[in-house]
């Protein structure tokens, strides 16, 4: 049996596949779905915006339901930072699922908080990688 | 008590924030905390900054793993300051498990690592600022029992009284291995017993542990000349068990490289050496050993080993053994060894250059012949210039040459080291004009259990002036790097809390109550008031800063050991008369003589003298030099595989030599058969160099590079049921 047919190696790791022809660094898009704690990263989805659009993302923000929705016009997805992304937040809690590019700065947005050093506590799943 | 609500707020703001990630670290192995039968805190006087590359911490930690599998096991660091002042302000005690977040009462033994003399001082810094009382006479049964140790441990009078109070509650003397693990278990099995009569069981069943009269609010009268002597502990022919291979992996760069001992103790004789006379004799762990260790290190996730030695080339099988870990590891780093050795053994210097080795640390320590013999180096010029000439023909980035400054040095010795320095450049400007040359300097610092010991202190700053200037003008002139090593007040209070007497204690606290610690650099103002409280005390004076006789009273002499205080003071003489009579180390300890026994009586038996007076470098021949020079070609030219895989949230945030480090030790836990394929494991996706400073707190999906013998991008073979298939097969 190979790792594909072990499934898991260890502790919560699994197999996902090998790869060919892969340059180290570079993916296509994937999918962050995003957990910050809401008392340090006060208004995330506002900041996520205006971090964007100060980085000459040209996106806005829809009232969807509970959450918002990216409006990502066509001229800022070129830019292959937010492909698409969906934010909500409780009291405690901002979540977003976002579709990102490879030029998306995470660590630049968690820096844009007034506690800049706060980075640490941000928890991001990648899922849908493609590379 | 529980520092949780502190730290759940706080912990990503603080100086040593990555300690706190992976949480909880599952390479701990801990049980829940209320859980376990018994709970050891760790601690070290510096910050993890400055000691992740060292084993204490380590050490201790496997100990306690192996004697108690089910002990919650933590460890605490100094603070730095910045953590320092956000812990001071909000009331939190210094003294903090990283993993438990809870305080040093909580815990059922703390165990403290000191590595060296200035870190000291952070100890009643930090017991000040923990809550807890200073002496061990004033902590009562709700502390647990403070033991202290390490490398420095010999030079710890300045935490004890006259009296026999002491700020730990028992000091440990001597190679903790097998004996803390002893201790640990007698601790757990008495805990019912009173704190002072559980640490005197111990004592009474193992070597090495002294325990402080005052401990448990024990008062005393007596001196501390008058207590019972305690025996340092010494590891008899060190095997596999002895080495340091069971340890959790911190998160931080070092993460994935291992500390690998290969021998114990020095076989020289240097007469400035604490740790050459501290942890004498000299013996080797055995080339199987090693291995096997090798092997586990690799288990646990090393991708890169770092072979620990005073001077990794003395080791008999060391050629052998950088050939066999190349073959199971991506990196193999080695630094301190013996130029005279370097020199006369066949082969050795072109071996380590082509096991990558670039960067050379020569330790010449004396700048003249004269200096040398007085230092007792047993280095002849012929061995200096040998090496040098050889590695100026190398491949190799820089050269670094260590020495010491002794404060006798005269303008005959300074004059031949400007003619050594000329002669560098020299051959330098024949042979690799761009070769970095660095000229180190220490200024010596008289240890206590040395020979030189006796020799006078040189504590006023402007009699240096004569010595250093001179010194660095000839490395500069020539084009030389020059650096010294340590600034002036950090030198002077080393010396002085070195060889300094039971006295020191009452200077160390009062300037650690107002606030002065050490922390990279002292906290200013530290020397000043240490040399005015000793002059203003009686103790600047000739019997402390002259020459000492025979009968010198030294602090700490109830530590007993083999070596005999007349034996030091021999030495001494010698050193002072320039007689410098080699070593005992087989064929190289006596320049085209026969080894001979020295008499230090080091050595507990006849087996442990002829193994190093016998002791003979195994230089392998024949196609050695190929067999490397392949191995390490082969390695080079390694290209990846890549593996797509899915990581648990409990690693997000994690650094990436943690995590590379992490995945190796799971993967070679689920595959053991891939142990000698395998040679490195790293994430490629988000922790490459430009991606590193964009991704943060990532988990989920990620690309690895496994690194291997075969199984390369051209190897892999066919495809399975996912794509694997060939060498990758696990059985």
């Amino acid at each position: 049996m190979g790792v594909g047919g072990c499934g898991s190696v260890g502790e919560g790791v699994r197999f996902l596949g090998w790869m060919e022809g892969f340059e180290p660094g570079v993916f296509g898009q994937m999918t962050l779905r995003l957990t910050l704690p809401a008392a340090h990263f006060p208004e995330a989805g506002a900041q996520l915006r205006k971090f964007l659009q100060e980085a000459y993302v040209p996106v806005n923000l829809r009232r969807v339901g509970a959450g918002y929705v990216f409006d990502i016009p066509e001229k800022a997805r070129k830019k292959k930072v937010l492909l698409a992304g969906e934010v909500t937040q409780d009291e405690t809690t901002f979540t977003a699922r976002l579709v990102v590019g490879p030029k998306f700065d995470l660590m630049g947005y968690l820096r844009s908080f007034p506690g800049p050093e706060r980075w640490r506590e941000a928890r991001a799943e990648v899922s849908e990688l493609q590379i | 008590m529980d520092y949780h609500e502190f730290f759940t707020q706080h912990w990503a703001t603080l100086q040593q924030a990555s300690l706190y990630t992976p949480r909880p670290n599952p390479t701990f192995g801990n049980p829940p905390f209320d859980a376990a039968p018994f709970r050891a805190l760790i601690v070290r006087l510096s910050p993890f900054r400055d000691v992740e590359r060292s084993t204490p911490h380590l050490f201790l930690f496997q100990a306690a793993r192996r004697a108690l599998p089910a002990a919650y096991v933590d460890m605490a660091f100094f603070p730095p300051q910045r953590d320092r002042e956000a812990f001071l302000r909000a009331g939190i005690p210094l003294w903090v498990g990283t993993q438990s977040w809870r305080g040093a009462a909580d815990f059922d033994v703390v165990l403290v690592s000191n590595a060296y003399t200035l870190e000291l001082i952070n100890l009643p810094y930090l017991l000040l600022h923990s809550g807890i009382p200073v002496w061990a006479s004033a902590r009562g049964a709700d502390f647990p029992p403070i033991l202290l140790g390490g490398s420095n441990a010999l030079a710890t009078q300045a935490i004890l009284t006259p009296a026999g109070d002491c700020m730990a509650d028992a000091l440990f003397f001597g190679e903790g291995e097998r004996e803390v693990e002893t201790l640990l278990r007698l601790l757990a099995e008495n805990a019912h017993l009173p704190k002072r009569a559980r640490l005197l069981s111990a004592a009474a069943q193992t070597t090495g542990l002294w325990v402080a009269h005052g401990c448990n609010g024990q008062q005393s009268v007596e001196s501390v000349q008058s207590v019972e002597s305690v025996s340092k502990a010494v590891c008899a022919a060190p095997q596999s068990d002895d080495l340091l291979t069971v340890y959790p992996l911190l998160n931080g760069e070092e993460a994935g490289t291992a500390r690998l001992q290969l021998n114990f103790g020095c076989p020289a004789f240097c007469s400035f050496c604490f740790e050459g006379y501290d942890r004498k004799p000299y013996r080797e762990v055995a080339q199987a050993d090693v291995l096997a260790a090798a092997q586990q290190l690799k288990r646990g996730g090393a991708a890169a080993v770092d072979l620990y030695s005073f001077n990794f080339n003395t080791q008999a099988e060391i050629l052998p053994l950088l050939l066999a870990l190349n073959r199971r590891f991506d990196r193999v780093s080695f630094k301190s060894q013996r130029v005279d050795v370097l020199a006369s053994a066949p082969g050795m210097l072109e071996a380590e250059v082509m096991a990558d080795k670039r960067s050379f640390t020569l330790g010449i320590e004396g700048i003249s012949r004269r200096m040398r013999a007085f230092l007792h180096k047993s280095l002849p010029d012929a061995a200096i210039h040998g090496v040098l000439a050889r590695l100026l023909r190398q491949k190799i980035r820089e050269i670094k040459l260590f020495y010491i400054l002794t404060g006798h040095e005269t303008e005959a010795d300074l004059a031949e080291f400007r003619d050594f320095a000329r002669d560098l450049r020299d051959m330098q400007q024949r042979a690799n004009r761009g070769l970095r040359v660095i000229f180190s300097f220490g200024l010596l610092v008289r240890m206590p259990f040395t020979p030189l010991r006796y020799d006078r202190l040189f504590l006023e700053e402007a009699d240096w002036r004569p010595v250093i200037g001179p010194a660095k003008s000839a490395c500069e002139t020539n084009g030389f790097e020059f650096r010294l090593a340590a600034p002036w007040d950090e030198y002077a209070a080393s010396q002085v809390l070195a060889l300094g007497g039971y006295w020191l204690h009452a200077p160390v606290l009062a300037l650690a109550e107002q606030g002065h610690c050490y922390d990279l650099s002292l906290t200013p103002g530290y020397w000043d008031a240490l040399r005015g409280w000793l002059a203003e005390n009686g103790h600047w004076d000739a019997a402390f800063l002259g020459e000492k006789g025979p009968d010198y009273a030294f602090p700490l002499a109830f530590v007993q050991q083999r070596i005999a205080p007349d034996y030091f003071y021999k030495k001494y003489r010698q050193a002072m008369a320039g007689e410098d009579e080699g070593y005992c180390l087989g064929e190289v300890g006596q320049a085209g003589g026969s080894s001979h026994c020295l008499g230090c009586d080091a050595c507990a038996t006849p087996k442990e003298r002829a193994a190093i007076l016998t002791h003979t470098l195994k230089l392998p021949g024949g196609t050695y030099l190929r067999d490397l020079e392949a191995v390490m070609t082969a390695k080079w030219r390694l290209k990846p595989v890549y593996v797509r895989l899915w990581l648990p949230p409990d690693v997000a945030g994690a650094e990436p030599a943690w995590l590379n480090a992490w995945i190796m030790q799971q993967l070679l836990q689920m595959f053991p058969a891939w142990e000698d394929n395998l040679l490195s494991v790293q994430e490629s996706l988000f922790t490459t160099k430009d991606a590193l400073r964009r991704y943060a707190g990532l988990y989920g999906e990620t690309v690895f590079a496994l690194k291997a013998w075969e199984g390369g991008e051209r190897g892999r073979g066919g495809e399975g049921e996912y794509g694997s298939r060939g060498v990758w097969e696990c059985g």
